[in-house]
Formats: C-alpha cells, sequence, structure tokens
C-alpha cells in the first residue's frame, strides 16, 4: 500500500471528530426526549462565533468558549419555542437550520479573508510532528475534548443521578413530572449541552480544518451526525464507532476520487465515488430497520423523543 | 475593525425598502450599468477577488461615465437565471458572468433581453449578445509546473481539480507536461471535488493527496484551503487567482494571477462607443491577462531561472507547451513531434496525458 | 408515502426542465428542507401549502435581490422565513391556550374576632 497510513489515520480523526462532538450533544438531547433537527444550524453559528472569538481575542480557547456559547444561544432559542411555548419540534428545529445558516453568514460578512492561527497540537513539536508518535500527540485539543466527553457522556448518562434523572425526562415525562423533577429545567439543560457541543463541532471547521471563514463552511455535517445518533441506537460507545465509521466512508469517498485503489486494489476503484458519499445515509437507514424490526429494542429511541411535555396539571 | 452587525440588519431592513424602487426605470440614467455575477465572495482572495480588481479597474477608468453593480455567491445552477435577470432588469447595459457554469443560464438571460450585451468567462456558447471571453491560465500552470517538476523530492505532484471541463483538464495537462519535462518520471495524481469553492473538502481533498505521496498540490479551487493544510504540513503549493502568500507564507510559492482589468474597461469602452461586437478572447501571457506573482525566497535559483524562461518563451510567443510529442493516458500518439495543438482543440480537450492518474 | 415521494420527484425534474432547460453540473439543494416548512406554514392543508409556497417563493427572490442590491447573503433570506416559522408555531400555543392571569392564593381576610 503506498499511501500514508499514519497521515490517512489522521485525516479520518478530522473529519470523524466534528460529527462526533455534534453527535453527542445530540444524543444527551435526545435522551432526554427533545428532537432537535437545527445541528447543522448551531454547528455554523459555532463556527462564526467561533472564528470570530478568534480574531478578536487571538486566543484559541476562548475561541472555543465563544463556539460553545453560540451553540448554545441556538439550542436556547429553540428551547423557548419548544418548551416554553410548545411548538412543534420538528418543524422548529429545522426552522433553527436555517436560521443558524442565514445568521452565521450575515455575521460572517465582516469576516470574510480574515486567518486565524490553526487550533493545533498543544504537544511539543518534537512528538506532535513524529513520523509515528504524531498519531497519538499531533491532533487539535478539540480532538482529544471529543474523546474523553465520550466517556464522560457515557458515565453521567448511566452511572449518575442525574443522568438517571434525564433518561426518565426522555421515557416518561409525566412520571418524572409527578414525582416533582422538572421536565421543562432538564430539558433546557440538555439542549444547552447539546448547543454547546454542536458549537464546538462547527468551531472545529474554521479554527482547525481550514481557520477561515466560509459561508455554509460545514458542508451538511449536521445532518450527519443526527443520522450518526440514530445509527448509534443512542448509546454513546457506539456513537463513537458510528462517528468513526463514517469518517472513513467520508475519507474514501475521496481516497477513491484520488485513485488511491488504483494500485493495490483496482476493482475497488471500478466503484464510483458518489457510492462511497451515499454510504452513510444508507447505512444510517439499514441499521435503522434493523433496530426497529428487533421488537424488544434495546438501545431504542427514547419514548417521548419529539413529543411536547403537557402536564396535566 | 468592530463587526458592522449594527449596519447590516439596517440593511438588511433597506433592501426590503429597495424593492420597489429597483423594478421601476422611471429614473433617468445618467451612468450606464454594468452588471457582474460572482461565483464566490469577493474576500475569496482567489477567483472572484482577481474579477472583483477588474471592476475597481472599470469604476477607476471609467467611473464618470459608467456604474458598476455585482451580486457575489451565485451558485452555477437554475438560481443563477434569477440573478443574471435581476441584473438585468436593474438597467445593466452589459453583464459579466464570471464563470463556466453560468453557461446556458447566461444564453437564456440574453435571448430575452436582446439589447443588453452579455460576456461569459471561459465558456463556449456565444450568440449575437453573448460573447466569450478567457484567459490562458495554462501557459501559467506550465510555469507551476516546470518549478514543481524541479523542486519536488517523490516525482509525485497532486492535482486539486473541480469539474472535468477544458479549463481544468487544460491545466492538468500542462502542469503534467511541465513538470515531465524536468522530471521524466513525475506523476501528477488528481482530484476533482465537484465544486470551485468548498473550503473542508478542499481541505480534505489535499490531505488524501498528501497521503497519496504528493508532496507539492497545485489547486484549480477557489479557496486558500489548500494552501493552509500544506503549510501545516510543511509542503508546497501555489495560489490560484491571486496572491495568496498572506494564506501560507512557507508553502506558497507562487500563484496565477488573473488580471481582468484591461479586458474589461475594453468591453466597456467598446459598449459606450456602440462598437461591442459579439465574438471570442483568448488571451495569455502575452497580452498580460496572466501574470506570476513574486516567488517565494525559498526557490533556488536554477528553478527561477527555468520558470523565467518559460514566461519569456510565452510572452515573446515562441513557446508552447502543447507542441508535441503528446502521449495520453493509454499511452497512445496523440500530438506528433514539432505539432502544436491548435487553440480550437484546446478549447475542447477532453483527455489527459501521460502521467495523470484519475478516477475519470 | 408513494405521492409525496412522486410529487417531490416531480418538483426536481419541473426544476431543470422549466428553469434552464438543460441539465448541468449543478443543482439547487436546500429546496427540500423549505418545503417541510411550507408544509407546516400552511397548517398541512393543500391550500395552506399552495399560499405558503408562495410566500416563502417571495422571500427567496427578495433575498435574491438583497444580494444585488444591500450585498448581504442570500441565505439572510433565511433568517426571515425561520422567524417566520418561529413565530406561527409559538403562536399555536396562543391560539389552542387562553392566558389567564390568575391572582395567587391569600389567605382570606378573616373579619371579626
Amino acid at each position: 500500500m503506498n499511501f500514508d497510513v499514519i497521515a490517512s489515520i489522521m485525516t479520518i480523526v478530522g473529519l470523524s471528530t466534528p460529527i462526533l462532538l455534534a453527535g453527542l450533544g445530540e444524543l444527551v438531547v435526545e435522551k432526554s426526549g427533545v428532537l432537535n433537527l437545527g445541528v447543522e444550524g448551531m454547528m455554523l453559528l459555532g463556527a462564526i462565533g467561533g472564528f470570530a472569538g478568534g480574531v478578536m481575542t487571538g486566543n484559541p480557547w476562548l475561541a472555543v468558549i465563544a463556539a460553545a456559547a453560540a451553540g448554545a444561544f441556538g439550542a436556547l432559542l429553540f428551547g423557548l419555542f419548544t418548551l416554553s411555548l410548545n411548538s412543534n419540534q420538528v418543524a422548529t428545529g429545522l426552522a433553527l437550520t436555517i436560521f443558524g445558516t442565514g445568521l452565521s453568514s450575515l455575521l460572517g460578512l465582516s469576516f470574510t479573508g480574515r486567518i486565524v492561527m490553526p487550533f493545533g497540537s498543544i504537544f511539543p513539536p518534537v512528538i506532535a510532528k513524529h513520523p509515528f508518535f504524531q498519531v497519538f500527540f499531533g491532533y487539535s485539543p478539540i480532538v482529544y475534548f471529543a474523546l474523553i466527553m465520550v466517556v464522560a457522556v457515557a458515565w453521567f448518562l448511566n452511572r449518575t443521578r442525574g443522568g438517571l434523572i434525564l433518561r426518565a425526562v426522555g421515557e416518561n415525562d409525566l412520571s418524572a413530572h409527578s414525582i416533582g423533577y422538572s421536565v421543562i429545567g432538564v430539558r433546557y439543560a440538555a439542549l444547552a449541552f447539546g448547543g454547546a457541543m454542536a458549537g464546538i463541532a462547527g468551531a472545529y471547521f474554521s479554527l482547525v480544518i481550514t481557520p477561515m471563514w466560509a459561508e455554509r463552511m460545514t458542508a451538511g455535517r449536521g445532518w450527519i451526525a443526527l443520522a450518526v445518533v440514530v445509527f448509534a441506537g443512542w448509546k454513546a460507545g457506539r456513537l463513537l464507532i458510528g462517528a468513526y465509521l463514517f469518517g472513513i466512508l467520508m475519507w474514501l469517498e475521496l481516497f477513491a476520487k484520488a485513485g488511491g485503489f488504483t494500485d493495490f486494489l483496482p476493482a475497488a476503484q471500478a466503484i464510483p465515488s458518489q457510492f462511497w458519499a451515499a454510504m452513510p445515509f444508507l447505512m444510517t437507514v439499514v441499521v435503522l430497520a434493523i433496530i426497529s424490526s428487533r421488537e424488544t429494542g434495546g438501545g431504542n429511541a427514547p419514548a417521548c423523543l419529539g413529543k411536547p411535555f403537557l402536564p396535566s396539571n | 475593525m468592530a463587526i458592522l452587525t449594527r449596519r447590516d440588519f439596517v440593511k438588511a431592513a433597506g433592501a426590503a425598502a429597495t424593492l420597489p424602487v429597483l423594478g421601476s426605470r422611471a429614473f433617468a440614467q445618467e451612468k450606464v450599468k454594468v452588471g457582474f455575477i460572482f461565483l464566490g465572495p469577493i474576500g475569496d482572495y482567489g477567483w472572484t477577488w482577481a474579477h472583483n480588481k477588474g471592476r475597481e479597474a472599470v469604476n477607476t477608468a471609467l467611473g464618470d461615465k459608467v456604474e458598476t453593480i455585482y451580486t457575489e455567491n451565485v451558485p452555477e445552477d437554475s438560481t443563477a437565471v434569477g440573478s443574471i435577470r435581476d441584473l438585468a432588469n436593474a438597467g445593466c447595459k452589459i453583464i459579466f458572468t464570471t464563470s463556466y457554469g453560468y453557461m446556458d443560464q447566461t444564453i437564456q438571460v440574453a435571448s430575452e433581453f436582446p439589447d443588453v450585451k452579455f460576456e461569459h468567462c471561459t465558456g463556449f456558447k456565444r450568440a449575437d449578445n453573448v460573447s466569450t471571453y478567457n484567459s490562458k491560465f495554462h501557459e501559467g500552470r506550465a510555469v507551476l509546473g516546470t518549478i514543481s517538476g524541479m523542486m519536488s523530492k517523490s516525482g509525485t505532484l497532486g492535482y486539486l481539480g473541480s469539474f472535468k471541463v477544458p479549463e481544468v483538464v487544460l491545466g492538468v495537462n500542462s502542469y503534467a507536461l511541465s513538470a515531465q519535462k524536468k522530471n521524466p518520471n513525475a506523476k501528477v495524481k488528481l482530484v476533482m471535488i465537484d465544486s470551485w469553492f468548498d473550503p473542508p473538502k478542499e481541505a480534505a481533498a489535499t490531505e488524501t493527496l498528501v497521503n497519496l505521496g504528493c508532496d507539492v498540490v497545485t489547486t484549480h479551487t477557489d479557496s486558500p484551503a489548500a494552501l493552509q493544510i500544506l503549510e501545516q504540513k510543511g509542503l508546497y503549493g501555489f495560489g490560484q487567482g491571486a496572491d495568496m502568500s498572506s494564506f501560507a507564507p512557507n508553502a506558497h510559492l507562487t500563484a496565477i494571477e488573473d488580471i481582468w482589468g484591461p479586458y474589461y474597461v475594453e468591453r466597456v469602452k467598446a459598449l459606450l462607443d456602440g462598437t461591442w461586437k459579439s465574438g471570442d478572447t483568448w488571451d495569455g501571457f502575452k497580452e498580460g491577462t496572466v501574470v506570476i506573482s513574486p516567488y517565494n525566497k525559498a526557490i533556488p535559483a536554477d528553478v527561477v531561472a527555468a520558470a523565467d524562461e518559460i514566461q519569456a518563451g510565452y510572452k515573446a510567443g515562441t513557446y508552447n507547451i502543447f507542441t508535441g510529442p503528446i502521449y495520453d493516458q493509454d499511452g497512445n500518439l496523440k500530438v506528433k513531434d514539432g505539432e502544436v495543438i491548435s487553440d480550437a482543440d484546446l478549447a475542447v480537450m477532453d483527455w489527459f496525458v501521460k502521467g495523470v492518474e484519475s478516477a475519470s | 408515502m408513494l405521492i409525496s415521494g412522486a410529487t417531490a420527484g416531480l418538483a426536481g425534474a419541473l426544476e431543470f426542465a422549466g428553469a434552464l432547460k438543460v441539465i448541468n453540473l449543478g443543482f439547487p439543494s436546500g429546496y427540500g428542507f423549505t418545503a417541510i416548512i411550507v408544509s407546516f406554514l400552511g397548517r398541512l392543508h393543500p391550500i395552506g401549502c399552495l399560499i405558503a409556497s408562495i410566500v416563502l417563493a417571495v422571500t427567496y427572490v427578495g433575498g435574491q435581490l438583497a444580494k444585488t442590491t444591500v450585498h448581504i447573503p442570500d441565505s439572510t433570506a433565511g433568517i426571515f422565513q425561520a422567524m417566520m416559522l418561529f413565530f406561527i408555531l409559538a403562536s399555536d400555543i396562543l391560539v389552542r391556550y387562553r392566558v389567564r392571569l390568575v391572582p395567587s392564593n391569600k389567605p382570606a381576610m378573616v373579619a371579626g374576632e
């Protein structure tokens, strides 16, 4: 194989990280029973928020915080309409996507043509650029943050009381309400977290991959994040696998386009690259069908997903 | 340096108010309106930025007689019809559509507005009121290929393309042929990303090319994303459409700069004089539409000399990269020894030369 | 489901056959998502969808014009479209429920001993 395996792994990690981040955020939100389809909008808000933060402060850490705040803003706006005003979650989420895309483009006008320093690895260049060790240490802090969050989210949902409450709110909101938990409060908190994660995912585009701003620069990755949450059956560990699987598929699309197969697997070269581009979505449909056909479920959608909370009192 | 958020929102409100004003042509027009349809943002510091410089040249030269208006970020699909029509309805007497993908849309709107002149960049369909113009970017690619062939250590060069249209095919072939003149074993790996401007995809494609062994990558797409990746990896690349060295001071060896100003001024003058005629213009180094940016200090003197030699040859009219013998990807001899491919054949070229590795 | 898929396909075909007459490299994407907004704005009623689609088309064209005259991105039209949808969806709650000011429960003031 005459392609650089180490560098390819690093490219795949770079492609998977935004999906993983946005997916984790959306996982928590959906576990609490809310379906927020506005991930793409929140990611774009995070991308411009992070970029603006980076240009104005010159500090990448503050930029990431700004991105998280921008994403959370979008999510809380969504929460205002769906939780406090009980509007339809699907439609409001789509409206958030369009709103986020438009607002980010408008705010981005002042930032076209500007650049920031890429938010690269904080390890010393000796290891970060080492031909072999860079595969472990050469990444932006956002990558490590994403991996840590997988563990943190899994632990929170399954091992803490807070996670139990959140899951209860998502499975049976009326019971949770009658026990005395604030369903709306828990869902707002989940939305804020989801928005912050989506915002950081968006900032990964404008601060790490291509340190500049361009309209719609997240290129539909928000939708892939939504698909990967379903693909993962709402489990954090499977989400990690799903995000990286989709990252590999995206890498395969470009690899095929560059004729990478020609040297060692000519038969594979005959497959059009558009096939690889379609694969993530095809796989999600297949997995969804398999999960739904199993009656007992196990990792199925939270029972209250997408339903408005209407307590009788 | 502050973000003009409030002004932008006022602008948005103003947009609603200007809608009815736009439709009416009742006001006496003293200045002739010249319209521009741009593919990307002016701030791309590449293709569209160069066209905008051309527009500014028109303002400078003829600002007392004409007024220029432009629309950025016009996608190359059916929505472009609406944008071109908007400019025509706003009273433009000549409209420049600056990308290949506006070809059919320009022809369609031109048929609706027979009194308005249209100029389509890099296309090949003409009409009585539609002209085409192009620049011989491939002459610039020959310079880039020469530099790449001499400076690449792996002998594998990368080419980030957009669509398989003649302009891109010419660029790839010119790049490959000129690199092979300096390194007969040079290969060019080509990736077509189906877009002229998509920074994340350009970045991922550049990484893929680098992973496949390319150490010099040139792009035919419009953003500096590829250069940013190359800078991070310590490799070399070139600017596209404009000098992009501010984005990648170490990676940016040089760039092909597009100079559209003189052509635009000439055509607008022809319109004002009444001498405008439909035709095709295809200029290059000689006429000054292709310019090579200052060289990066990292380029060795002998490479600079070779690059300058190519430029001089083109300017004098004595050099043409598409001189035979030229073989295609399957090894067939397409151009005999000493023969030169005619401009007419170049304009519709759809095959790649030997040494170009691509999926399509 | 079949009918909705068929209609969507028809919309795509008309886009090529009508507006442009030639299949070319680009295709406007994103119309599909706006269609969902149209259905909700139209309150899931066919006539409503017709009116809503006209309204949304107006905002799109206005956005395109704004791109030329004021140089703001046409995705900014999305801000208007989204706000329209936000407020219409939120107004549902005012349609379905009545806002009542409930006085807080004070213990009754009993006069006398």
